[in-house]
């Protein structure tokens, strides 16, 4: 059963795009409730930097990243161009001038996709390997 | 503004109190955050920020937030803040921002309350200074003279950002509102001092005002508008700004006796700033053209400009090293200090130019440690009250200590 899940997942990723998704290994994931199925590599680093609030139907973004690791480092330099530190940086500059509340965090992809199942609105990411059902995957345009 | 502390104080018990029976929704998060520092400084020569040459404590900053998620889109922060930078501040205990901030669209979000002014790259986050290298903000586009000019208004602010696809984003701010000036404001007092010098230079009599100064009676609510553009550009890390003010106020005088409007025409800032990887590369160029208008005299100009450009880097994850160099001038059009001369002073009051070398220690995610040394020629920046006979080439050692949470 999950070998033909694998399998109908890699399919799933060559109609969709194959590169369009993969190609920092890594998949950005939402909760089923977003009605979104693409987005630009701009508005993910919008989304991460809280600029960019709310999807296309007007619901609100919920954002959510790892605490650390290569996962979390290989995100923020590909999609948010920012070190992991400078990121921190940033949302620590929202917190003393009131403009924004950073992300929740969490130390597994594991507690990520959990929120992020039952969360209305959430975005995340986890390193590039079949996600479960209770989440769907959102492409990324080059 | 006791009506809006008033208020800020209600709205605070009843975060903090919250009964629950009067929510008809799910009570919502309060995040809780802040900071505390302890700094030393000391000089060479001149005075700086106060009683520099004999070594100061009287450097600190404390500060607590409370932010929340009212409902979908609607926030309210607030932050309590206290600190002590030798002659300013004194540890009087202040609302520093508080505003609730409605956000439907991206494009377009609105702000009301005490809410920190945008100007420049860093300005509203400078009494938080563990999130920079350097202990100082380089004086020269952020002088502690002007902070009280700078550091938040009261009023409403349009907010939003704004994607140009291939070009990157624009992100925009602007404001309307209202400043509280001390009546012993060390900017006022300095403003006046280069309303004399003009006067001297054309043959007006100011009696016994230099150089001890004026010391302004009474101020009126200063209004201000403005704003801030941000081009985030295509160039991955690479943005450019630019910070725009505009104000008025009033000011009634001891010592000439006169009654003054004090007018800001522009105050600008213009940035630049690349991010790669563990490097940072920043540049500001700021100018103040203002005028003080005395009725039946004429009116004076009152002009700033000051520039610097710096670069910081990441040498690891403990340490973290800055270089910048700028130069302020009181009076732009004198920058070789003529006028100074003129009104009897030395010349090198007409500027002040800053190199600094620092270093940061992150001693863990919350606790970090920093020195550094600026070498400056020119007193520009220092008080004239402070240093009637200012030493020209001088040194200032700073080293602080800062926790936040």
């Amino acid at each position: 059963m999950k070998q033909h899940r694998q399998t109908g997942f890699f399919i799933f990723l060559l109609l969709l795009g194959f590169h369009s998704i993969t190609y920092a290994d890594i998949l950005l994931i939402t909760n089923n409730s977003v009605i979104d199925t693409s987005i630009s590599k701009g508005d993910v680093k919008r989304i991460f930097l809280g600029k960019k609030k709310h999807w296309s139907d007007g619901s609100p973004i919920k954002v959510i990243t790892l605490k650390t690791g290569a996962v979390h480092e290989n995100f923020m330099e590909t999609y948010v161009n920012k070190t992991p530190y400078s990121f921190s940086a940033f949302w620590r500059r929202a917190i003393v001038t009131g403009t924004g509340i950073p992300p929740k965090s969490f130390k597994t992809e594991k507690e990520l996709l959990r929120f992020i199942a039952e969360n209305r609105g959430a975005v995340g990411y986890i390193s590039f390997s079949p996600p479960p059902l209770d989440v769907k995957v959102l492409i990324i345009d080059k | 503004m006791t009506s809006l502390k008033s208020a800020i104080i209600c709205l605070t018990l009843f975060f903090l109190i919250r009964p629950s029976s009067v929510y008809s929704y799910d009570i919502p998060e309060i995040h809780i955050h802040g900071f505390l520092s302890q700094g030393y400084f000391w000089s060479t020569e001149n005075q700086y920020l106060g009683d520099s040459e004999e070594g100061s404590f009287e450097f600190n900053e404390i500060g607590i937030n409370f932010t929340s998620e009212l409902f979908e889109d609607l926030r309210f922060g607030i932050q309590i803040f206290s600190r002590d930078m030798g002659e300013y501040g004194n540890n009087d205990l202040e609302v520093d921002w508080a505003f609730l901030d409605y956000h439907k669209k991206d494009w377009a979000g609105v702000r009301v309350g005490k809410i920190k002014m945008p100007y420049g790259l860093f300005n509203k986050e400078r009494d938080a200074d563990m999130l920079r290298i350097p202990v100082f903000l380089p004086q020269t586009v952020y002088p502690e003279g002007i902070r009280e000019m700078l550091v938040a208004f009261q009023g409403i602010e349009l907010y939003g950002s704004c994607s140009l696809n291939q070009m990157g984003d624009i992100d925009y701010e602007a404001f309307i509102g209202t400043l509280d000036i001390d009546d012993d404001s060390p900017f006022l007092t300095n403003m006046f001092l280069y309303v004399a010098i003009q006067a001297v230079a054309q043959g007006v009599d100011v009696g016994n005002y230099l150089p001890r100064g004026l010391n302004a009676l009474q101020t009126d609510s200063t209004r201000i508008e403005g704003g801030k553009i941000t081009w985030n550009t295509s160039i991955s890390g690479f943005q450019a700004g630019w910070s725009f003010l505009h104000g008025k106020s009033d000011v009634t005088v001891d010592g000439i006796n006169f009654e003054s409007n004090f007018s800001i025409d522009s105050i600008m800032v213009f940035s630049l700033l690349y991010e790669k990887g563990d490097w940072l590369f920043v540049a500001e160029y700021a100018t103040m053209d203002a005028s003080v208008d005395v009725p039946g005299l004429k009116s004076y100009p009152v002009e700033l400009e000051g520039y610097y450009a710096g670069v910081g880097y990441k040498a690891s994850d403990i340490i973290e090293l800055a270089c910048y160099y700028g130069e302020y001038y009181p009076i732009p059009e004198d920058k070789d200090g003529d006028l100074f001369k003129a009104a009897g002073l030395k010349d090198y009051y007409a500027w002040q130019k800053d190199l600094t070398f620092a270093v940061k220690f992150n001693i863990n995610e919350y606790l970090a440690s920093k020195f550094e040394v600026h070498f400056i020629d020119g007193v520009g920046l220092c008080s004239l009250d402070n240093n009637p006979d200012a030493d020209r080439n001088w040194m200032l050692f700073t080293g602080k200590i800062s926790l936040s949470f």
